[in-house]
């Protein structure tokens, strides 16, 4: 930083003239020496310029299909015959030794499932009567029985999983890859996210795809869920194209003037999103468009069918976002928060979504873009194997509480070795006993496969380097092709 | 963080001094960077390879532009998806002995050329899905000892054509599309057994004095009201505590509907000027509650 620069930054006239967001322009003013932006200013952001990676990447894209709320690892992943001879009796002593978690409730008793567990593929995998089209992929999927996370509550472990860190304020995992590869396409944002069937109450929210401290051109561009997925996309009555792009550019130079004064890393953010708005005129209205889709690809996703039609568009749309270059795509569907009545609501949660998420993975594989795709399938925690017992749930009716200590969560695609399973738990299915896999070593083994070293992909904030892992995470080797 | 490409520019020129490699190399390269970014497709340098992709921004390439993606020649991985290139252009790939990874998806391309791909000496994964290449391009790949992963959904490639690829070259995984009607025959859609439900007494009323005073608290099930009276009738549930009656539903003569509550919960049915006509009060477990004909 030039000395000039520094005084750009820290006039104290100028603090004062923007005390109402003083604070947070300081603390961005330690991002302006990174990467020349303030040197650059000629309007264009090359935040997104595409960015080398720390080694080979097997994967160039990730759609995480992130199932928020704790899906039942017991109903659709880890059969545990155990559970069948101990159903309502209490869970062993020797299972609860040592725990202090105030979520567990230990004098619950145990709770078989009723579901059937059947092998499928060449590899035999285990899967429930609930998944059974995801279950056909057995051989590409690389399921992770022995997950494990720190918190038992929705929002800290939905913050773990997307954000490396129960706290608010981190960046999300999208952007961090945005952060570290840039984005392959001028026309598209590199990190979108896509929601369906969200109930607010066990869902964080956009926190969960925040850029936190890094610049705002890294958060997740979440499209709209009902109606129209992008509003304005038409420029209005008697806005011509011309006049569109004269707007946009003079706009671009205002900002870029009042760039070069505070040297404020934020208005390169915002001359990147009124030139990202502009792109996407051109390229959404093609992406949206499935008419160029087969009829038999429609009938695949679901989009037929009413129960599977929200969560198939949201799949297909994945799909024709990733072949236009969007690297990271994340598709939220809640809830799976069944502690009441959890065979028939979880039932309700697998029809919507079971169909769809195996299309995706035919029609990824058909095409030749899931070797270098990473597909996660997961959510912020499991369930656990006893019963729980609410004010007015009747026999029948039992759902199961939030469960850290293990679960499951399924891989696929771009540098995964697929029809194997990796760790897994006790016969009670409480502890993960074996290849116990943290949120952390999932997340710095996805961007492993990105080409990233997590170790690596930092960044400077208040004084100490960040980065999504926090202090921990080991790549999978297990996982890997 | 990881260099951009100014910065792998930079280092070409460093390179260029300092190292004392060949300088008209080194300019040829950054010349052919250039070029490639100027019609829109990026470059990146992945160790001491390159990465090449023209299928987001560069899709007017054409088989003749090809030539500059050849002077890079370490290129380990490139896409021209959706680009205007055809067989034609094949012949620039041969110079690209350390490509691994191909995309010529929904090209032009055909059979003819295909021996470049063919003779490639470490092609892995190549991707021919939505081009109008047939059997005779397998027969040219058999030729290929590194190959491992080839696709060719929507192409002209017949299932003979890729069992004769298979017998030839076993470690090849062949995706020629799956066949849907056959998916879908795997798992034949689940058929929803009617449940068995206890019927909910009716009471007539003609008032709301003889309901009811409010709902106690009970357990967690489902209610099936049926309409079978000739007219419509409203819904309400008697609250907890005050006992205030809260609007559902409107039923309309014959029509049903599936209601969550709790036992010993109480429901009150009007007609649509509010007079009430009867009341049900819910048992614990999964019932049938059925407005009778007789009632209004």
């Amino acid at each position: 930083m030039t000395a000039e620069e520094l005084l750009a930054i820290q006039g104290r006239r100028r603090f004062l003239r923007d005390g109402t967001c003083g604070i947070g322009t300081v603390a961005l003013s330690g991002l302006l020496a990174e990467d020349g932006l303030v040197a650059g200013v000629t309007g264009e952001s090359d935040t997104f310029l595409p960015r080398e990676p720390h080694h080979a990447a097997t994967a160039r894209n990730v759609i995480f299909l992130n199932m928020s709320g704790g899906p039942s690892q017991l109903d659709l992943f880890d059969p545990k015959p155990r559970l069948q001879q101990l159903h309502r009796k209490p869970v062993p002593a020797s299972f609860l030794a040592g725990l202090n978690d105030p979520v567990i409730k230990a004098g619950a008793t145990v709770m078989a499932t009723p579901r059937t567990f059947s092998r499928y593929g060449e590899c035999g995998m285990e899967f429930s009567d609930r998944l059974p089209h995801l279950a056909g992929h057995a051989d590409d999927l690389c399921m992770l029985r022995g997950m494990v996370t720190d918190t038992a509550n929705h929002h800290p472990g939905q913050l773990l999983l997307n954000c490396g860190t129960p706290m608010f304020g981190h960046p999300s995992m999208g952007a961090w890859v945005s952060y570290g590869l840039g984005s392959e396409s001028r026309n598209m944002p590199a990190f979108v996210v896509l929601t369906s069937y969200s109930k607010p109450a066990s869902l964080v929210g956009p926190s969960l795809w925040t850029n936190g401290f890094l610049s705002s051109s890294y958060r997740g561009v979440a499209f709209r869920s009902k109606g129209e997925p992008i509003l304005h996309l038409e420029n209005p009555a008697g806005v011509s194209e011309m006049f569109q792009r004269v707007r946009v550019d003079t706009v671009r130079r205002l900002n870029a003037l009042r760039l070069k004064q505070t040297r404020d890393h934020e208005i390169s953010s915002r001359i990147a999103s009124y030139e990202l708005a502009y792109r996407m005129q051109a390229e959404a209205p093609d992406l949206l468009d499935f008419s160029d889709e087969s009829a038999a690809t429609l009938e695949m996703y679901g989009l037929n069918d009413e129960t599977t039609r929200w969560y198939g568009t949201n799949c297909l749309l994945a799909r024709r976002m990733i072949e236009r270059g969007v690297r990271f795509v994340q598709l939220f569907h809640s809830d799976w928060d069944h502690h009441l009545d959890l065979d028939k609501l979880l039932k309700v949660d697998c029809r919507m979504t079971d169909r769809p998420a195996a299309a995706l993975l035919t029609d990824l594989k058909q095409r030749g873009l899931l070797d270098d795709t990473l597909v996660v399938w997961g959510g912020e925690f499991g369930r656990t194997p006893m019963n729980e017992v609410r004010r007015g749930n009747s026999p029948g009716h039992q759902g199961r509480d939030h469960h850290p200590f293990g679960f499951t969560m399924l891989m696929a695609g771009g540098g995964v070795r697929g029809g194997q399973v990796v760790g897994g738990t006790d016969e009670l299915g409480y502890h993960a006993v074996e290849d116990r896999v943290h949120i952390h070593d999932l997340q710095a083994t996805i961007l492993h496969c990105l080409g990233l070293d997590h170790t690596r992909l930092t960044y400077r904030h208040q004084g100490r380097d960040f980065r999504l892992t926090d202090v921990g995470g080991n790549v999978v080797e297990k996982v890997l092709a | 963080m990881g260099r951009n490409l100014p910065a792998t520019l930079l280092w070409l020129a460093c390179l260029h001094v300092v190292g004392g490699a060949p300088s008209a190399w080194a300019d040829e390269v950054t010349e052919a960077i250039s070029a490639i970014r100027k019609l829109g497709g990026s470059v990146r340098s992945v160790g001491k390879e390159w990465e090449v992709d023209f299928h987001l921004r560069g899709r007017r390439l054409t088989d003749k532009d090809l030539a500059h993606v050849a002077i890079l020649k370490d290129v380990a991985w490139l896409n021209v998806s959706r680009t205007r290139i055809t067989s034609g252009g094949l012949v620039h790939l041969k110079r690209l002995e350390k490509l691994r990874w191909l995309h010529l998806e929904m090209t032009g391309i055909g059979d003819k050329g295909m021996e470049h791909v063919a003779g490639l000496p470490r092609l892995e994964y190549l991707n021919l899905y939505a081009t109008k290449v047939t059997d005779k391009s397998l027969e040219k790949l058999a030729s290929c000892k590194t190959l491992k992963r080839l696709f060719v959904w929507r192409t002209g490639v017949t299932d003979a054509g890729v069992a004769r690829l298979r017998k030839r070259r076993a470690g090849i995984r062949i995706v020629k599309g799956l066949d849907l009607s056959k998916l879908a025959s795997v798992f034949p859609t689940e058929v929803e057994k009617p449940k068995s439900r206890v019927p909910l007494k009716w009471v007539s009323v003609s008032s709301r004095d003889e309901a009811p005073l409010r709902s106690e608290n009970g357990i967690n099930c489902e209610i099936l009201f049926e309409n079978k009276s000739k007219r419509p009738v409203k819904l309400f549930w008697i609250s907890y505590g005050k006992g205030e009656l809260k609007f559902y539903a409107r039923l309309a003569p014959g029509a049903i509907r599936k209601q969550n509550s709790y036992s010993k919960n109480a429901w009150l049915v009007t007609d649509d000027d509010d007079q009430p006509l009867g009341y049900f009060v819910v048992k614990p477990d999964d019932s049938r509650a059925v407005i009778p004909g007789s009632a209004p």
